[in-house]
């Protein structure tokens, strides 16, 4: 099996230290924050949007509105709860802009097959796949990501986070806004869906 | 448990957030049921996967990145400001420079009101001064010439103008007062403009050389009667020339009155001939004899005036050069004096 990724933890004291320093006049300290948080945000842009610039844009729209509203953030809740909400924000407004649907169907049919991913993936673990393999393997993550692509923003939204990013469903709750109790039937029926759609593939 | 509801707690079974009770009655289920076995498997698989994709980080510049992006935004708010910004100090500027428009209107206007009140602004320390001393009125009144005539009359009317014109300067109330003042005027004198002119009445004086007087009716026969009671001629001729003297300095004031006043009414006919106009005649107190006529003469008939005015006397007093204001009427003040 392919070995699983880990993902990027956040380290919620070390980030409440850096909120402060910046706070404190260090500028440094959201670098820092941002060196932190930089992957996990990028990837998080990257699924809900199906489209590398545009998650790189989105990824930098993000960090730029955490330095201009950092020194006034209260660590009432855990910075990164407040960083992932920001940029499920930003990739949300971006879905639903004209532009961004119009240049995701000109790719498409421009590059039915050619991967989206780009060269910037990185494979951790296995390194025993074959050429054909890795092939495979691409072409089921573009797959996987056109069926997430094609669900409704909301269940798109509690896939990735939870998923893909796994983010528990108390911090999924914080992030959208949604009860608890919403969160896992919203949740139940997303799963129910993608998988219908990746039925075969899986 | 029917299948569709355990197959609902099933993602919730698979993340580990179901209560026991719950979780209980799932696992049971499952011992028992193939079909939600198989789901569950399915769907484990799935998390699996999901949880497996390549993950894509951020560009190695995209820190930099960030930086640029931050910086760019801050330039172009920079920019918006001293666009925008510009244009909130505008609104204000304009305001500003509507406000001073205002202000400068409610100045102008301030100021045109109390330039009434100026003009009537005389008037009020000389209402203040002759409410104390009503006799000084005509003396530091504008120079209204009716007011010297008429004194008697004159000393209650400026009371009563002082009375109705209050001391403060205002508009509304010092509008109607010159108007009462030029009614006052033309009570006492016939129309004299208000604003009368301040120059000086040229001063004449009319020497009316005593004419052999008329002799009275009689006069003749009682010379012939004289002569008839035997005076010789040359006591007749001395006689006739004593009682001339005697007749001329006998002259009773009745003829000296009737003279000059026959005397004024040629001059006020000569004045009026030549389109002036008779200001105001003075009479001696005890005598009521006219002694001064004061009158308006075009300066164009000025000239004629003096040659005319020489048949009745001998016109003293003119300066050999008058400035003559061209549209101004001449004042002139003519008084009678017999000469001896």
């Amino acid at each position: 099996m392919d070995g699983e990724i880990s993902r990027q933890e956040a380290y919620p004291q070390d980030d409440a230290e850096l909120v402060s320093a910046f706070k404190g006049g260090d500028k440094s300290a959201f670098d820092k924050l941002i060196l932190m948080h930089k992957d996990k945000v990028f990837n998080m842009c990257y699924r809900l949007l199906g489209n590398y610039e545009e998650a790189n844009d989105s990824a930098q729209e993000t960090f730029v509105k955490v330095y201009r509203s950092l020194k006034n953030f209260r660590l009432e809740s855990a910075f990164s709860t407040w960083l992932y909400r920001i940029a499920v924000n930003t990739c949300k407004n971006k879905l639903v802009s004209s532009k961004y649907r119009h240049n995701k169907m000109m790719v498409r049919l421009d590059n039915p097959i050619e991967t989206e991913e780009g060269t910037h993936t990185i494979e951790i673990g296995n390194n025993s796949l074959s050429p054909a393999n890795e092939l495979e393997r691409k072409e089921k993550g573009i797959r996987i990501q056109r069926a997430i692509d094609s669900l409704p923003e909301a269940q798109k939204t509690l896939v990735v986070l939870r998923d893909i990013e796994g983010l528990s469903y108390e911090e999924i709750a914080k992030i959208t806004s949604y009860n608890l109790g919403t969160v896992k039937s919203k949740l139940a029926r997303a799963r129910q869906q993608l998988r219908e759609k990746l039925k075969g593939l899986i | 448990m029917e299948c569709i509801k355990i197959k609902e707690l099933l993602s919730e079974y698979i993340d580990g957030t179901l209560d026991e009770q719950r979780k209980a009655l799932v696992e049971g289920h499952l011992a028992t049921c193939k079909a939600c076995s198989k789901e569950l498997v399915s769907l484990k698989a799935y998390a699996k996967q999901m949880a497996s994709l390549k993950r894509t980080e951020a560009p190695e510049d995209f820190l930099k990145s960030v930086h640029e992006r931050i910086e760019r935004r801050f330039q172009f708010e920079k920019i918006v400001r001293a666009l925008f910004f510009p244009a909130r100090i505008k609104i204000p500027l304009e305001v500003t420079a509507i406000a001073a428009t205002v202000v400068l209107a409610i100045f102008v206007f301030k100021v045109v009101e109390p330039t009434k009140g100026i003009i009537h602004a005389p008037l009020a320390p000389e209402s203040v001064i002759t409410a104390e001393k009503p006799a000084e009125i005509t003396a530091e009144k504008p120079k209204e010439e009716p007011i010297k005539i008429a004194r008697k009359e004159k000393l209650t009317k400026p009371a009563v103008v002082l009375e109705e014109e209050p001391p403060v300067i205002e508009a509304d109330v010092a509008v109607p007062a010159p108007a009462k003042e030029a009614r006052e005027v033309e009570e006492v004198i016939t129309p004299p403009p208000i604003p009368i002119k301040e120059e000086k009445p040229i001063e004449l004086a009319l020497l009316i050389e005593p004419e052999v007087p008329v002799r009275p009716p009689g006069f003749t026969e009682a010379l012939k009667a004289l002569s008839d009671l035997g005076a010789p001629p040359e006591r007749r001729r001395v006689t006739t020339m004593s009682m001339k003297e005697e007749l001329a300095r006998k002259a009773p004031p009745v003829t000296q009155q009737t003279r000059l006043a026959d005397i004024l009414t040629k001059v006020k006919d000569l004045v009026n001939t030549l389109e002036g106009k008779v200001i105001s005649v003075e009479y001696e107190k005890e005598t009521n004899i006219p002694q001064y006529i004061t009158a308006e003469i075009p300066s164009r008939h000025y000239e004629t005036f003096l040659q005319k005015l020489a048949q009745y006397g001998s016109v003293q007093g003119p300066p050999e050069e008058v400035e003559l204001i061209t549209a101004e009427p001449v004042s002139v003040k003519i008084k009678f004096a017999y000469s001896k």
